[in-house]
């Protein structure tokens, strides 16, 4: 008997001490390998997964984590389009991103600061740059970038890329054809003569002149913004936001308009075009099907994601110099900036992230991948390249960055610029103009009522 | 009978006060609104695209009417009452097929469909020498709304066909049968027996088609965004349009009141008018 109960007590008794070991060993497992709370810093972009733009900005994070792994940044991919609609719901509900994508300018990203919605970057500007000794942050940037994301002289967003909209075209085509490429300071007539040799020679193997997808509007917006900066200049459409004397309706307007007609006139664009989007446009590009399009300089990559070869036979030339001009060498455009919503609880970091993001290293990435390829946000001169750097710069992307060095204003577009009243008017003018049921002097008229609209509310006029 | 009442108070009646609240106010969205009364409505009545919006919405409504519930009608039938016809089942897969695709998927085909140079359409009437009718179909101002519209009709016509199919087939058979005995033509069968029969599941289908045509929006936005021009706009999307393209959210809700209104209307009309009629079977 009492042998039997001995063995009953001792298996209990290991049963308990085996527990407890399990147990004591589970609570010092738990606590050795939890991870170390992070600060999370969430972050909108419009990069689509699977790019090379997206595996850019995602080893970038990643590089930067694991220099600072107490920080973790959640990027969440949003397609373009949604994005300026959800940006404005989120801003509005008082939860958006800590950091978010926008192009500076009044609709996306003054009107948040407006509202008290975005953070000050201006000290962090002002102090020297963390990567590049010597140089205040904000120097390290084209001063065109940084005046777009400047408002009542304080910065707020980060330029990380310049990208315009000059004329794209295709160089081997041109050459395949016995076509005189177009040149720097191309003249209204050498336009038109380039428009007629390729509708001759290449129209009857079906090919056309010009990619133009005006569904949304904004495509043919380019063409006329480019021409306003043409023949009114850079100072004029700069004041024409603030000051009631610079009409939006000048004689300058409304024959850059006319020009607009004029290539409407001379028929180059694909069949379909009134009706087609900038990306079902791609394909025409990319399958050899046209030669030219006015759009940005994103076209490259989506070019290259559909034809190699095509992609990297894309050049760039500046907008044609119509009779009148007064600006041959300034550019409309700008691009993508981040900035830091006030939300964020961690602002310190968000900034060290930016500062990384326009560091000569990962800012080299963006101009060197051969298959990203753009002109970095900082100026080129920091970016330390190598000769042998210097000269895997494709033709393309180099012809970009000569046109942007030359350029010392770099305009905003009238769809994100200025206020909504202006953008309203400035989007809903295009396709009538297009397609000449609007003439250029009531488009304009249409502008300048908008705009004075925009002044009263301001304040700007009585 | 409480969860219901709040269910319909919170999910239904809150955001339509507070819609037309908003439509009382000039607001971009974000920063602070300023009250403006009726001023939205006024803007409203003077805008040329809203009823032109208005007008394609009316389009829609009346093609629903006249084209996609006749023709799902007649389908249905013939499928009922024709003896010989075989695989039904596979019939009946064809017609519903573009219902189960999402229309933005349907939109994007066909756009690809209607593309001028690289399109089927176009390809297809060259083909067999009729390259005269090929047409810029969604660039062309003049006919994009019927281009539109033709896929509206693709995509509708099989949802009235499934209906129309079950309320024919619950009909008895003895009923058509002696019908078809007596010797009265198919065609006099559907007029005089099957149609009285289904008066009411048919004025329903007819609510349905109006107040669905106004609040139509995803297959118009992702073929055309209302162009070219406004051509293809329905207030819906210029709505959206005004909302989140413009900032002009006080002026969009203003809108949606109006279309709110619009659709409560049609849809209160037929239902008195089928209370009316109800007890025919």
């Amino acid at each position: 008997m009492k042998k039997a109960s001995l063995k009953g007590l001792s298996k209990r008794f290991i049963a308990i001490i085996t527990i407890i070991v399990i147990i004591v060993a589970a609570v010092a497992i738990y606590y050795l390998t939890r991870p170390v709370p992070k600060k999370v810093i969430t972050f909108w972009h419009l990069y689509t997964p699977g790019t090379p733009r997206e595996q850019w900005l995602l080893q970038a994070i990643d590089e930067f984590e694991r220099e600072h792994p107490d920080v973790d940044i959640e990027p969440t991919y949003v397609e373009n389009e949604v994005f300026k609609r959800q940006i404005v719901t989120a801003m509005s509900a008082g939860n958006p991103p800590d950091i978010f994508q926008n192009w500076g300018g009044y609709m996306y990203l003054f009107r948040f600061v407006m509202a008290d919605m975005v953070v000050d970057l201006t000290p962090y500007m002002e102090r020297e740059s963390p990567y590049i000794r010597g140089v205040k942050w904000k120097d390290t940037f084209l001063p065109g970038r940084i005046a777009q994301v400047t408002y009542k002289g304080k910065i707020y967003a980060v330029p990380f890329v310049v990208m315009f909209e000059p004329i794209i075209y295709n160089k081997a085509l041109f050459e395949k054809y016995g076509i005189p490429e177009p040149t720097d300071n191309w003249t209204w007539d050498d336009f038109v003569e380039i428009v007629q040799q390729i509708k001759e020679k290449a129209g009857p193997d079906g090919k056309y002149p010009i990619a133009l997808g005006n569904r949304d509007s904004w495509t043919g917006l380019i063409y006329i913004m480019n021409f306003v900066l043409r023949s009114a200049g850079a100072d004029y459409l700069d004041k024409s936001m603030v000051d009631p004397n610079v009409k939006l309706n000048s004689e300058a307007v409304v024959k850059a308009m006319e020009y607009v007609q004029k290539i409407v006139d001379l028929d180059p664009f694909q069949p379909g075009w009134q009706g087609m989007s900038d990306t079902d446009v791609v394909p025409y590009m990319a399958n050899e099907i046209t030669f030219m399009e006015a759009m940005g300089t994103w076209l490259f990559d989506q070019v290259s994601a559909l034809n190699e070869t095509t992609g990297s036979n894309l050049r760039v030339v500046g907008w044609p110099i119509i009779p009148g001009s007064i600006d041959t060498v300034n550019i409309i455009g700008g691009g993508d900036a981040y900035a830091i919503a006030k939300t964020c609880k961690y602002v310190d970091e968000a900034v060290a992230f930016l500062q990384y993001l326009t560091s000569p290293t990962v800012q080299k990435r963006q101009l060197l991948t051969p298959t990203i390829q753009l002109v970095p946000g900082i100026k080129l001169e920091y970016l330390g390249l190598t000769e042998t750097e210097r000269n895997s710069i494709a033709p393309g992307v180099k012809r970009q960055i000569e046109l942007i060095s030359k350029a010392t204003y770099i305009g905003n577009y009238w769809d994100q610029g200025p206020p909504p009243q202006i953008g309203k008017v400035s989007i809903e003018i295009v396709q009538p103009l297009f397609s000449k049921t609007m003439t250029p002097q009531e488009a304009a008229n249409k502008l300048e009522e908008a705009r004075q609209e925009w002044l009263k509310e301001a304040g700007l006029v009585e | 009978m409480v969860p219901l009442i709040v269910t319909y108070l919170l999910f239904r009646l809150y955001p339509l006060v507070f819609t037309f609240y908003t439509s009382l106010l000039k607001w971009d969205g974000v920063r602070t609104p300023v009250f403006v009364g009726l001023d939205n409505y006024v803007r409203l009545f003077n805008d040329a695209v809203f009823w032109n919006a208005l007008k394609n919405n009316c389009l829609i409504a009346i093609t629903s009417i006249a084209v996609e519930i006749p023709l799902g009608l007649i389908l249905a039938y013939l499928l009922v009452i024709e003896p010989g016809i075989k695989f039904k089942s596979f019939f009946k897969t064809v017609y519903f097929t573009p219902m189960m695709m999402v229309s933005s998927a349907l939109g994007l085909l066909w756009t690809l469909l209607y593309d001028p140079t690289f399109g089927p359409i176009n390809n297809f009437l060259k083909t067999i020498g009729l390259g005269f009718l090929a047409r810029e179909w969604l660039a062309d101002p003049s006919i994009a709304i019927w281009s539109v519209i033709l896929v509206i009709v693709w995509q509708w016509t099989g949802w009235y066909f499934i209906l129309n199919l079950a309320e024919i087939s619950s009909i008895p058979t003895e009923i058509i049968e002696s019908a078809l005995v007596e010797g009265a033509s198919k065609w006099t069968i559907l007029k005089e027996i099957v149609i009285p029969m289904m008066k009411s599941s048919l004025f329903m289908q007819i609510t349905l088609a109006s107040t669905g045509s106004f609040m139509y929006f995803d297959l118009i936005w992702v073929m055309t965004r209302g162009g070219p021009m406004h051509s293809t706009e329905v207030i819906s999307t210029w709505l959206y349009r005004e909302a989140f393209f413009y900032s002009q959210v006080g002026y969009s809700s203003a809108m949606a009141t109006v279309l709110t209104v619009i659709t409560l209307t049609i849809g209160a009309y037929w239902i008195i008018k089928v209370s009316k009629s109800v007890g025919y079977r």
